[in-house]
Formats: structure tokens, C-alpha cells, sequence
């Protein structure tokens, strides 16, 4: 079966001659839950932009569910990729919540009662069906984010493509957003999501992607490109520190760690094998 | 990129004074009004270009002359419409279409001035794409709060009119990339559909504008906004190459005139 999201050699030049995807070459499977992370000005959110056509390549060809995106309107694509701005303030303009759900539906021309359905599964799977007849002014910025997902999930797409979900929020509503976006994960969603939060990478994603001036840096899972320390650093990003510390005793915890409980369970393992074994030599 | 943005490039032009560029525009103004031959406007015209082509803005200055030309097209055909003069040149209408015929007489007067009102509007307009990519705004603010005592509110509000402007079309441009991922698409011809088409772009931008509105106000005051006494960290100071322009504008408006009361730049009917 074809990848659901295939690029192969995708350049992009912007129209001030700025050259922001150098030869881009990755192929994502249904499924699967990406983390996108790199320097402001890597070409993060170019890639993405190609995946509903919101940008089109300026070389190479890109591939959403084994058909080539081409010239394929954005309003086409947006069956099939949902893309979440990262300001919920750029897209609200309805006065209340149930309306910003309904509009993408509105839009694909279904039939009001499928609105309805689609509106109501939306905004129970954000957790606002209570807030349903609020004014989406009135709500916390990070309710309004989630008024933002559910218009994306109202649309039913395959790929949900979300650009830096925690930025500006507490932690709290930061872990609540990844929660929501693990679970539509579950429930069968492609995710790809761009953020610069290290801690979060590690917590949710189960594949990152690297990106630096243009080109992929690494690709591969979490705990794969979190191993590449040196590498990372060259493009200023790094793991978060409960890996650095593990790697300071890296005697002990040959795997890479990820979380306190992934420590902890290395460590337990390690003090039964030494209880085994006498003790401490 | 925008053709009325200041160009960082270094040329005579960008070094004059913020003041002898505004007396220039405004010398060009009056040498517009005191000819209506189209042969003197066109060497009027000409004359800005050539500024624009010393200042290094020549590509600039095209780009807007070209745009601005279709309203100029627009002055010349109301001008054959409301002015008509002279002989009937010919009509619109050919006689053969009976009750249809012989509508919209163009006559010899009305064309001429047609021509020559298309031309007088190019030369002034011309002069603000040369002076607004040689000039940053804040030396014009504050060559006219200085040297023109013009009220200060009066002339940061100008600037930050035309600094908000590029921000304001870059906002649009992230709503409507977010909009079209929902399948907002402005679709047929009808008006009405059109007029609610536009909605879910115009309500965001907005409230986003609004919003940035009242920070900078926010951040203006903080930063110390309405203190009595302003002073500047950049002073704007006359050189020679000013006052050799000066001589030269105040020539040029001599002679004009002088040319003009021997009767000559006019159209003659």
C-alpha cells in the first residue's frame, strides 16, 4: 500500500527567490504520529504547507494517499488534510462555537444532518460540547485552540497537521492539547505536528523529523534522533534533560531515556541484576 | 516586495534633504498646473523619471507609472466625455445604427485635453514613488514636525498608517492560508455569495487589528509616548548639494512662468 504522505526531491522557492526546501525526500505512513522540529526558518512549516497545497513544489512531486497533490485545489485537499494554524485567531470569525465547527462542513457541501453529527462528534472529542453556543472570543487561548482542532476534525480528514499546538499555553493546557492529539492519533488519524518543545517531543511522538536550512537533518523514532546529541546541537536543539542525564551515566543506561519512568525502570532493572549477581562489585 | 518602500541603495537622491524632496514635489506640481501642452508635460514627466533614474529607483518608479496608467487612461476618456470643444472629430456610435447613432461625439478640444489631463495626473503622482523609495518615512516625519511644526500625533500617525499596512496584507494572506485549509473557496459570480464570501477573512483581521492597534498604543506609552519635550537622536541638516537644488527648483519655477506668460505651453484652440 502507497505511504499516506509521500515527498520526493521537493524544492520550494519562494517567489523573493528565497530557497526554502533543498531535495525534499520522506514518506509517512497512515498511522503514524511525527513530531517536526528545527530552527525557525528551516522549512517546517513550507513542508507542510505542501501537504494540502497551501504551497506547491517548485521541483519534485508530492504524494497524500498515493495520489500526487499536482495542482489539486486547497478546498479538495482539505478533505484529506486537516492543517491547524498555529493562531486559533486567524481562522475564528463566527459568533458562536457550534458555527467556527460547522463552517469546514459547510464548505464540503454535506447534508445538515451529517453537519450536525460531524459538529457534535467534533467538539466531544476536543472536550466542548458544553461550550457549544459560546462566543469563541470568550473562551481561554487554549480552548480557542481546541475550537481550532475540532474545525479541522469536523472536516473527517486522514492527516491532521497541527502547527506548534503548545506554544503559548501553560503547561497544563500544553499536556492537554498532546493528550487530545494522542487520541485522535489512537483513533486513526496521520498526525504531524511543528513545535519547539522538547519535553512534549519526547512525551508524545513516536517519530521525529529534523529539519535544518531546508534539507532533513535526521529522521527516524523518538529515541533514535534523541541519540544523535552532537548532531542535534548543531542546529541548536537538544533532548530533554532527563536524557542528558542518562546519557552522563551512560554506563548504566545504555538505552536512551526519555522520561523520569523510563529512568526509573533501567534503574530497577539494574538493581535486580545486581541483586542477582552479589551486590555491588 | 513593494514598489513604494523605502530602497536601502546610495545615491545623490537618498542623501538630500527630506525638505528639498517635498519642495520638489511640489515644484513639480506647480509646473504641471502652469503648462497643459501635452509636449511640456511630457518633458515635465521625463524630468521625474530622470530624478527616479539618478536615485536609482528607475525600476521602482516604472513599476508605479504603469500601474497609476489606467486611472490616467480613465482621466483622458472623462475628459472626451464632460469637456468637449472644437470640431466633432467623430462618434462612438456610427451613424448607421439609427437611434443608437452619432453617440459620444469625440471632438478635437475634448481629445486634446483628454491627453493633456492624463499627462498633468502622471507628473504629480509620479513624484511620490521617487520620493517615498529615496526617503524614510522617519526623516519625513520629521522633516514635518521639525522644519514644519506640523503636531507630532499628526505625523506618527501617517508613518504607522503606512507601516501597518505591509503587517495588516501579511496577516491577511495567514487567514486566508487558514480559511482555504477549511475549504473556503470564493466560488461563481454572484455578489451577494461574494460580498459573504468575504466574511471569514474580514472578521479575523479585525479583531487581529484591533488588537495590535491597542498594543502598540500600549507600547508607545510605555515607552514614553506624549512626554512634552521630544528630542531626536538623528539631526537632518541642509548640505551644499540642497541648496544647489533649491537654486535650481526656484530657477525652473522662474522660468516656467516666464515662458508661460509669453504664452507659450498652452493649448490653442
Amino acid at each position: 500500500m502507497a505511504p499516506m504522505i509521500q515527498a520526493i526531491n521537493l524544492h520550494h522557492r519562494y517567489p523573493n527567490g528565497f530557497h526554502a526546501l533543498h531535495g525534499i525526500n520522506v514518506s509517512i505512513e497512515a498511522g503514524e504520529f511525527v513530531a517536526i522540529i528545527g530552527q525557525n526558518g528551516s522549512g517546517k512549516t513550507t513542508f507542510v504547507k505542501h501537504l494540502n497545497g497551501l504551497l506547491r513544489a517548485t521541483e519534485g512531486v508530492v504524494n497524500v494517499n498515493g495520489t500526487s497533490v499536482g495542482k489539486r485545489p486547497v478546498s479538495e485537499m482539505a478533505r484529506i488534510v486537516g492543517y491547524c494554524f498555529q493562531n486559533p485567531d486567524h481562522q475564528i470569525f463566527c459568533d458562536t462555537v457550534y458555527k467556527e465547527v460547522a463552517y469546514g462542513p459547510v464548505n464540503l457541501k454535506l447534508s445538515p444532518p451529517e453537519i450536525e453529527a460531524r459538529v457534535v462528534e467534533a467538539l466531544e472529542a476536543v472536550g466542548l460540547t458544553d461550550y457549544k453556543n459560546s462566543n469563541p472570543h470568550d473562551l481561554s487561548k487554549g480552548q480557542r485552540q481546541r475550537v481550532a482542532v475540532a474545525a479541522v476534525l469536523s472536516m473527517h480528514p486522514s492527516v491532521l497537521c497541527i502547527d506548534e499546538p503548545t506554544t503559548g499555553q501553560d503547561y497544563k493546557d500544553g499536556v492537554d492539547m498532546l493528550n487530545l492529539i494522542d487520541k485522535l492519533n489512537q483513533a486513526g488519524h496521520t498526525v504531524l505536528f511543528i513545535t519547539h518543545d522538547m519535553p512534549m517531543v519526547a512525551r508524545f511522538a513516536k517519530r521525529l523529523i529534523v529539519f535544518r536550512e531546508g534539507n532533513i537533518l535526521l529522521d527516524g523514532t523518538t529515541y533514535e534522533v534523541f541519540e544523535n546529541v552532537e548532531v542535534l546541537k548543531t542546529t541548536f536543539l537538544s533532548p530533554p534533560q532527563i536524557t542528558h542525564l542518562a546519557r552522563e551515566y551512560n554506563q548504566f543506561y545504555p538505552r536512551t531515556v526519555l522520561s523520569v519512568k523510563e529512568m526509573l525502570d533501567q534503574t530497577f532493572e539494574l538493581l535486580k541484576l545486581k541483586s542477582l549477581t552479589g551486590g555491588i562489585q | 516586495m513593494n514598489v513604494m518602500d523605502y530602497t536601502n541603495r546610495n545615491s545623490l537622491i537618498h542623501r538630500l534633504h527630506p525638505l528639498t524632496k517635498m519642495g520638489w514635489a511640489v515644484v513639480i506640481l506647480i509646473l504641471s498646473m502652469v503648462f497643459t501642452d501635452p509636449l511640456y508635460l511630457v518633458g515635465v514627466l521625463i524630468s521625474v523619471v530622470l530624478v527616479g533614474l539618478v536615485g536609482k529607483v528607475i525600476k521602482e518608479t516604472l513599476v508605479y507609472l504603469t500601474a497609476i496608467f489606467f486611472i490616467a487612461l480613465i482621466v483622458f476618456v472623462l475628459q472626451i466625455a464632460f469637456r468637449p470643444s472644437g470640431p466633432v472629430l467623430f462618434t462612438v456610435t456610427p451613424e448607421s445604427w439609427g437611434a443608437f447613432g452619432e453617440w459620444f461625439p469625440v471632438t478635437e478640444g475634448g481629445l486634446r485635453y483628454g491627453i493633456s489631463m492624463g499627462l498633468r495626473m502622471l507628473c504629480l503622482v509620479s513624484v511620490f514613488p521617487v520620493i517615498l523609495t529615496t526617503t524614510q518615512p522617519r526623516d519625513i516625519v520629521m522633516a514635518l514636525v521639525e522644519k514644519l511644526h506640523v503636531p507630532y500625533d499628526y505625523a506618527f500617525m501617517f508613518t504607522t498608517a503606512l507601516r501597518f499596512m505591509p503587517v495588516i496584507m501579511s496577516e491577511v494572506t495567514t487567514i486566508s492560508e487558514a480559511q482555504r485549509s477549511r475549504a473556503y473557496a470564493v466560488e461563481g459570480w454572484n455578489p451577494i455569495r461574494k460580498m459573504q464570501a468575504f466574511a471569514p477573512i474580514a472578521m479575523p483581521i479585525v479583531f487581529i487589528a484591533i488588537g495590535k492597534a491597542d498594543r502598540l498604543g500600549l507600547c508607545m506609552e510605555l515607552r514614553g509616548y506624549g512626554n512634552k519635550n521630544r528630542t531626536y537622536l538623528r539631526q537632518l541638516h541642509m548640505t551644499v548639494a540642497d541648496w544647489v537644488a533649491v537654486i535650481l527648483l526656484v530657477a525652473a519655477v522662474a522660468i516656467s512662468l516666464w515662458i508661460s506668460s509669453l504664452g507659450y505651453g498652452k493649448i490653442v484652440l
